[in-house]
């Protein structure tokens, strides 16, 4: 390396990032050239000095740092809905609302199965054990009723007989500690029993779907309106209560 | 890290921003005083207006921080974004700033030591803007020459001649000055 090239290099060469060949040249050009070297010795105090000047007295930063961790600390109000407090209570409530949603699905379901077995037991007992004879059968006592029972729907019977079946009487009954009114229907598949009672504001729908009573030879299928709740129950192979159903909840 | 355990303490703090903040905090602020010492400098700003330009600056790496990379050099992510702040100052307001050329010393410091070293600045601030930053960067606060290279978006060659010249104007700059300075170069 010449004079010039040593120049060229030197600053690499003092920060310590030349490779160790580029090292050896230099070094072996500064032993044989005092002028270089003595540019190299006066260039490492130039540094030293400057160094010395600018960091011999720390700049205190502290009102800087005072204003950025304020900043930092500073949350928008839009990022507080996804802060952790507030995550903390959307993961407990998301708990709780599955909790619940699975528990209420559980119930109903639960309710409406129980229904639908007293259903089948109502309608067994009443129809086929008992033989009860607290009927109000077609004509004058089936009128008096449905006038006492169900006034403000003067046309149910006619509404919820099923396709090409007859009205043949009516009672109430109780399912799980609640009236219905239990209408029997002569069909060409058998006997069907519409067991049926005004819905309450806010109640759950039954779950769609038959039961079978299997030791009775039973069908029951739930049904819910807007203003009905009510299950059909039938001779299990032979009669669609399912079928029934879907009527009375669409005429409903 | 009093800062840290009362971000922790926030209701309403991100878990993720929490560790964030922690590591800002650990690899970023202690940078500050570097980032102070540059801007007070580079332009012979007063301490209020390089206060400002390294509080915008540590603000918009908190504001970014999900783009540095943790390993890398913090202190030269820092460092750009503050040339690239003042940059944009100083194309906004094409001013220039006059250095003074006896900046005021502490009290602290010994009557020697205040001479060599406002002897030193004086020299520094008489260099040209371009000459000092290159100087500031490498030799104050020890950047590589590619580092600086990146930050102020120039080659490497560009860097090490201006650090030749400015090397040389300041042992120019020192020589013509009646004191230690001068007889040692």
């Amino acid at each position: 390396m010449n004079c010039d090239q040593i120049k060229t290099v030197m600053p690499r060469y003092l920060a310590g990032e030349s490779d160790q060949g580029e090292a050896v040249a230099v070094e072996e050009h500064l032993a044989n050239c005092n002028q270089c070297a003595a540019d190299l010795e006066a260039d490492r105090n130039v540094d030293t000095w400057l160094r010395e000047a600018m960091l011999h007295e720390e700049p205190d930063a502290s009102a800087v740092i005072r204003h950025v961790v304020a900043h930092m600390e500073h949350v928008p109000w839009w990022r507080r809905p996804f802060a952790v407090g507030m995550l903390r209570f959307a993961a407990v409530s998301s708990v709780l609302l599955v909790a619940f949603v699975i528990g209420r699905g559980v119930y109903i379901h639960q309710v409406a199965k129980g229904i639908a077995v007293a259903a089948a037991h109502d309608h067994y007992m009443d129809l086929v054990v008992l033989k009860r004879t607290d009927w109000a059968y077609s004509g004058q006592s089936s009128a008096e009723f449905m006038q006492n029972n169900f006034p403000t729907t003067p046309q149910l019977v006619t509404l919820i007989t099923p396709a090409g079946g007859t009205f043949e009487k009516v009672r109430l009954c109780s399912l799980k500690g609640t009236h219905y009114a239990h209408f029997v229907f002569r069909t060409p598949e058998g006997e069907v029993s519409v067991f049926l009672r005004s819905k309450t504001p806010g109640e759950p729908a039954y779950a769609p779907g038959s039961l079978h009573d299997r030791s009775n030879g039973l069908e029951v299928a739930g049904f819910s309106s807007p203003v009905f709740m009510g299950a059909v129950v039938g001779q299990d192979g032979f009669v669609h209560t399912g079928a029934i159903a879907a009527q009375e909840q669409r005429v409903l | 890290m009093m800062a840290v355990q009362q971000i922790r303490s926030l209701a309403f703090e991100l878990p993720m921003a929490v560790d964030r903040a922690v590591e800002f905090e650990n690899v970023a602020l202690p940078h500050a005083a570097s980032l102070l010492r540059y801007a007070m400098h580079i332009d012979g700003r007063d301490k209020p207006e390089a206060e400002d330009l390294v509080q915008e600056t540590l603000l918009a790496a908190w504001r970014n921080f999900s783009q540095f990379q943790t390993g890398t050099n913090c202190k030269a992510w820092l460092f750009r974004i503050l040339i690239n702040l003042r940059y944009k100052q100083l194309r906004r307001t094409s001013r220039r700033h006059e250095v003074p050329l006896e900046p005021v010393e502490s009290n602290l410091s010994q009557p020697e030591t205040i001479s060599r070293n406002a002897e030193m600045r004086a020299a520094f601030a008489r260099l040209s803007p371009e000459h000092r930053e290159v100087m500031q960067l490498a030799v104050v606060e020890g950047f590589e020459i590619r580092e600086i290279g990146e930050m102020l978006r120039i080659p490497a060659g560009t860097v090490m001649s201006r650090l030749s010249r400015a090397r040389t104007q300041l042992r120019t700059v020192l020589k013509a000055v009646p004191s230690a300075h001068g007889e040692a170069l």
